[in-house]
């Protein structure tokens, strides 16, 4: 089954969605609290009710914590424990109605769940919330058929089963739906796509130091060699040093990185970062543009430090921060791209600098280009 | 590949999947509605409830009308609209006397059907940008319920469920269009920067060529220039000069079919110049195997050779040189092997820069492969295996 999910594929979509994972856990925590209090003379042991809220608002906390960009993408393992702690708060909040519950329109669990699951069709893939809502379904429709005696409705025992279940249910089969077909539309246009047009490098274009000096100095000479009949003492001097100037010129760009080209300190001695594949380059390139055009940055002083070995290596972007400016906020979208790119990114913002480091496997990302 | 969806697309697919998805909630909701009332008119036994459940199939088939392509023309949407409500109506009609007198128009039995036309509200939206067709298809579903609901004497009850439903996705689509501007206003310098790249590659891959080109051609002309004695430079020299600075002119250091001509495109000539310079080349194996490469191949194989050739002459200490082509229906291989003074690779100056570039990254170029076999006082054989393709 297919493993995409809207935030591997678009990262900045992430940071779209993050907005709706605080909005839904919000949503869900008013819900809970007023038909609560709402619903307080059903309640026969508050504790369980207290539980139960407890266990929606660390579902709701987990949801936004594993939703951040600085921790994407989303991982299977949250959507479990969201799921679960969702599922416990249910539960507790039956346990707590057990026996005085009359109406089971006004539980609060099926609704406070379905809210969560609305949104998260942006974090994993459709079948896996098609799975989760069936089996969150099948609990909350459960839960409801046990307790049917105790409901003042005369309906049949199974209406009570599937009323509670239909708001999870609805939601989980619209998140499946927006899931799959955001993954669908995002593969066709990576599919299609043949790569965005090239743009002159506002940060590395300009021309190798030999071709200056070929322009300048070694042409020259050359044509008008080349026009005279006769070559003088003085001329095969001069062809000796441009030669070797030449010479050195051609060392020196051979030896030049790109990463070389668009940060002046930058310290890969061992070339580590030819073994960057196109995204990584990007995202590096992007993170760089970014320090630069950044107030909260001293760019000037920007350091990049590339080690490693066959199996793993590192690119950590070091740079001063300016006192009065937090730069995490505009700093989320690049970790959020940067981590669906690379194997794992990390990122400090001491007081006075920022490190990012990002870490690869040069044995599979080998560039072939450079 | 770039790293991030573009902006311009971000909308258009979002709105999508917000159009899927509303289409399968507003489908579970009227299921459940008419699983619910299926049970229960069967476990009452009683027959005229029945054709509540055909009104929630029209629903269910406005909702499809509306998911159609078609859906973008007003006709569709009107007929899915009008359709709703009708159903919508007949179905409160059929349905409220049989409820509990304490029932009203926020029956869960009533909201249901009314939640659906909400989101399908939703997917009209997406032809009709913003969140009138919402709040319209709201107010579809709750007026006339609320109407029959009075008329039946049941009167009226906020309902809550489908308020909040049309309020929620309401603000879903508000907020979307805010938080896109925000989240994504990254994605330009994203975008530029992965375009950067591409570029900056093609430059590096340029300039790449353009030293090995250099090297072939400008450092040699410098390199005779320097060591003619003072006089008159013979007229072979001066042309070739001439033709290495026509390089320059053609405007395109690395271009291949630039290199033929100034170089000499092919293995044969290689040879042919090396032997007027004074070096007895010996030439073995299968030679008609050259003519099956490709190109950009067979240029590229010419002159790595053309360079090995000349660090014969210049470097061997020997004035003999032997040349074996090996063909396999894969590959042809190519072995330019001196009985010379030798050398050690590994101790080569750096700016020695004829095996590294003219014949290593020449030949890596072409998704070839380059061995040298030497040591001092036992020779130097390079192989250069190259595909056929």
């Amino acid at each position: 089954m297919r493993s995409d999910t809207p935030q591997r594929l678009d990262p900045l979509g992430g940071l779209t969605a993050r907005l709706f994972a605080f909005g839904a856990v919000f949503v869900a925590l008013v819900v809970a609290v007023t038909l609560s209090l709402s619903t307080i003379d059903q309640l026969s042991n508050p504790y369980l009710e207290i539980a139960a809220l407890v266990a929606i608002a660390a579902a709701g906390g987990w949801y936004v914590r594993a939703a951040s960009p600085f921790r994407a993408p989303f991982p299977r393992s949250s959507y479990l424990i969201v799921n679960v702690l969702g599922l416990a708060a249910i539960a507790l909040d039956s346990a707590a109605q057990w026996g005085t519950n009359e109406i089971v329109r006004d539980d609060w669990g099926p609704i406070a769940f379905a809210v969560l699951t609305l949104t998260f069709g942006s974090w994993r893939p459709g079948w896996e919330i098609a799975v989760g809502t069936a089996v969150a379904a099948v609990f909350v429709g459960t839960l409801a058929f046990v307790q049917a005696d105790t409901f003042a409705a005369d309906v049949p025992a199974l209406v009570f089963a599937i009323l509670p279940a239909t708001p999870i249910l609805a939601t989980g089969a619209a998140a499946s739906a927006f899931s799959r077909s955001l993954v669908g539309s995002l593969v066709a246009w990576r599919a299609g796509v043949v790569g965005p047009a090239t743009s002159a490098p506002s940060d590395g274009g300009a021309p190798a130091s030999h071709l200056v000096h070929l322009e300048n100095h070694v042409y020259p000479f050359l044509e008008r060699v080349a026009e005279n009949a006769e070559v003088s003492a003085d001329d095969g001097d001069r062809a000796r040093v441009l030669a070797r100037e030449l010479r050195t010129l051609l060392v020196l760009d051979g030896e030049r990185s790109w990463l070389s080209r668009i940060v002046r300190t930058t310290d890969d001695p061992q070339r580590i970062a030819e073994h960057l594949s196109e995204a990584q380059r990007g995202v590096v390139r992007s993170l760089v543009t970014h320090v630069r055009n950044n107030a909260a940055f001293e760019h000037e002083r920007m350091r990049l430090t590339l080690r490693g070995d066959e199996w793993e290596a590192s690119c950590t972007i070091e740079v001063p921060c300016v006192a009065a400016h937090n730069p995490r906020v505009q700093l989320a979208p690049y970790v959020a791209v940067a981590r669906s790119v690379f194997g794992t990114v990390s990122w400090r913002i001491a007081r006075d600098a920022m490190t990012i480091t990002l870490v690869f496997d040069p044995s599979t990302t080998g560039s072939t280009t450079r | 590949m770039s790293l991030v969806f573009p902006n311009a697309l971000a909308a258009t697919t979002t709105n999508l999947g917000l159009a899927k998805g509303s289409f399968w909630f507003g489908l579970v909701c009227l299921g459940s509605a008419f699983t619910c009332l299926l049970l229960i008119l069967v476990d009452r036994g009683q027959g005229r409830g029945w054709p509540a459940l055909a009104a929630l199939v029209v629903i269910a088939g406005a909702g499809v009308l509306v998911r159609l392509p078609l859906a973008r023309r007003p006709v569709a949407v009107a007929v899915a609209a009008a359709a709703s409500v009708a159903a919508i109506c007949f179905y409160a009609a059929v349905l409220l006397p049989n409820l509990r007198g304490m029932d009203s128009s926020d029956s869960v039995f009533l909201s249901l059907p009314k939640i659906a036309i909400v989101v399908f509200g939703v997917i009209v939206a997406r032809s009709y940008p913003g969140v009138t067709p919402v709040v319209v298809a709201w107010l579809l579903g709750e007026v006339p319920v609320a109407a029959a609901s009075v008329i039946t004497g049941h009167g009226f009850a906020f309902d809550v469920p489908a308020f909040s439903c049309m309020a929620a996705m309401v603000l879903i689509i508000a907020l979307l269009r805010f938080s896109r501007e925000r989240t994504r206003a990254s994605e330009p310098v994203i975008s530029r920067a992965t375009s950067e790249d591409r570029a900056a590659t093609e430059v590096a891959r340029a300039e790449q060529l353009s030293s090995v080109m250099v090297h072939d051609t400008i450092l040699n002309e410098l390199a005779v220039v320097g060591a003619v004695a003072p006089g008159s430079l013979s007229e072979r020299a001066r042309d070739q000069i001439r033709r290495s600075l026509a390089v320059r002119r053609a405007g395109s250091i690395r271009a291949s079919d630039v290199a033929t001509a100034v170089l000499g495109g092919d293995v044969a000539a290689a040879v042919d110049d090396a032997r007027a310079d004074g070096l007895r080349v010996t030439v073995a194996g299968d030679v008609t195997a050259l003519d099956t490469l490709h190109p950009e191949a067979s240029t590229a194989l010419a002159l790595a050779v053309r360079q090995c050739l000349a660090n014969v002459a210049a470097h061997s200490g020997t004035d003999s040189a032997e040349l074996t082509v090996i063909a396999t229906d894969s590959d042809v291989c190519i072995l330019v092997a001196d009985s010379g003074v030798g050398f050690v690779e590994a101790e080569m100056r750096v700016d020695r820069l004829g095996i590294r570039h003219s014949v290593r990254g020449r030949i890596a170029g072409i998704g070839g492969s380059v061995q040298v076999w030497t040591a001092p006082g036992a020779g130097t054989a390079v192989s250069m295996l190259v595909p056929r393709r």
